[in-house]
């Protein structure tokens, strides 16, 4: 995954379109802000899901956070690796680290997502 | 529009306590508004468990209704803690200001106010400062043993936790202040043998050497938060069909999600 080819969202989660496969994690912003991640919940892969359906939590030391699906479509692979170890998101929130993957109903979703560009710019805000 | 609303509320048990919680993050998140603070407590005592917790495998549950307490889950992270001579408060608002958008400010935000409220009650407290070092994560162990970076201190020993849950839109975080000696009685109903939890944690009651601080507390709390947040609160009313609703989900869930037994 190249960071500067992903869009992201609002809610700090990365998206990569893997030949209409939209590959889903949270930013090191996130793992970085959330601190040791001790728990994560996704659905099972086969379920439909609409642009920013809830689709899990995320829960560090003291904090749960929920997780919405950036894109519309079907859920064909969740990452097992995350659930038995957490804090791989803490380490490699970009690669190893990665949630769910989406088979999308309409790419076009994607264009409603920040740019790489305009995620950083959106990030330094938050720290204004 | 209010700058904030107050809801200074009666004990309740376990389960509509939480109940109430969870409709105040649902308001927030679909309708925004002004933030919410709460302070309540709970009657009879309760255990609440965080979000993601085992409860047969975090607390001998047996011995818990055995004691007469509730076992119930918060919607927030964090781990168990027993709810039993303290205060609780929660604050739910819109992400964003007046408390910032990041995790942190947020932690931090509050716990200024909840600093605050405890110096103006005669209680040396502090954000962080935790003396001792147990750097435990087992998802068993008691909330009050975690020394996460906003925890409030006083004399290095911890008197106030936090914990919170993130929407899409909303927040809610959830605190609790040790008012007297009664929450370390938890060990009792932990598994793994948990000990030396008293040593760990201090009361405003042993801090000031002044039993029934409640009242003047809980007024505390209100004063500094509206000088940080926007003033008069007003007092945000639940109508009786509302309260209704909240104590329904709140009968289901006793025997579903809060009692930790079955699916979340």
């Amino acid at each position: 995954m190249v960071p500067e080819e992903c869009t992201y969202t609002k809610e700090h989660e990365w998206v990569c379109n893997e030949g209409g496969v939209a590959v889903i994690g949270i930013s090191e912003y996130a793992a970085v802000e959330l601190g040791d991640i001790v728990y994560i919940e996704l659905p099972e892969s086969g379920s439909n899901v609409k642009q920013m359906d809830p689709i899990g939590t995320i829960e560090a030391v003291k904090t749960v956070a929920e997780l919405f699906s950036p894109v519309s479509g079907e859920i064909i692979e969740v990452n097992e690796a995350i659930i038995e170890h957490p804090e791989i998101v803490n380490r490699d929130p970009f690669e190893e680290g990665w949630f769910i993957k989406i088979r999308m109903s309409d790419p076009g979703e994607l264009d409603n997502l920040f740019s790489f560009e305009e995620y950083s710019e959106f990030l330094g805000e938050q720290e204004d | 529009m209010a700058g904030w609303f107050l809801i200074d509320d009666k004990p309740a048990s376990g389960a509509s306590n939480m109940a109430v919680d969870e409709f105040l993050l649902k308001r927030s998140e679909n309708e925004g508004g002004a933030p919410v603070l709460r302070l309540y407590s709970f009657r009879p005592p309760a255990i609440t468990i965080g979000y993601h917790q085992d409860a047969e495998c975090a607390i001998d549950m047996a011995a818990a209704a055995v004691a007469g307490l509730d076992v119930v889950r918060r919607i927030t992270g964090g781990r168990a803690l027993l709810h039993d001579g303290e205060l609780t408060y929660s604050v739910t608002a819109p992400l964003g200001p007046p408390f910032g958008q990041g995790l942190a400010d947020t932690f931090l935000a509050i716990a200024g106010v909840i600093v605050s409220a405890l110096r103006s009650a005669s209680v040396t407290a502090e954000i962080g400062g935790v003396r001792h070092g147990s750097g435990e994560s087992a998802m068993s162990s008691p909330c009050l043993v975690s020394t996460s970076r906003h925890e409030i201190t006083a004399g290095g020993r911890k008197i106030s936790g936090s914990a919170q849950r993130r929407t899409g839109r909303a927040f809610i975080q959830h605190g609790s202040i040790l008012l007297r000696s009664g929450s370390e009685r938890i060990e009792r109903y932990l598994r793994g043998g948990w000990r030396g939890l008293a040593g760990m944690i201090t009361t405003v009651e042993a801090e000031t050497g002044e039993p029934g601080k409640e009242k003047e507390l809980r007024g505390h709390i209100v004063d500094r938060f509206g000088e940080r947040f926007g003033g008069e609160p007003e007092e945000l009313v639940l109508t009786e069909a509302v309260r209704a609703a909240i104590e329904g989900a709140a009968a289901e869930k006793a025997t579903e999600f809060y009692a930790g037994k079955v699916e979340r």
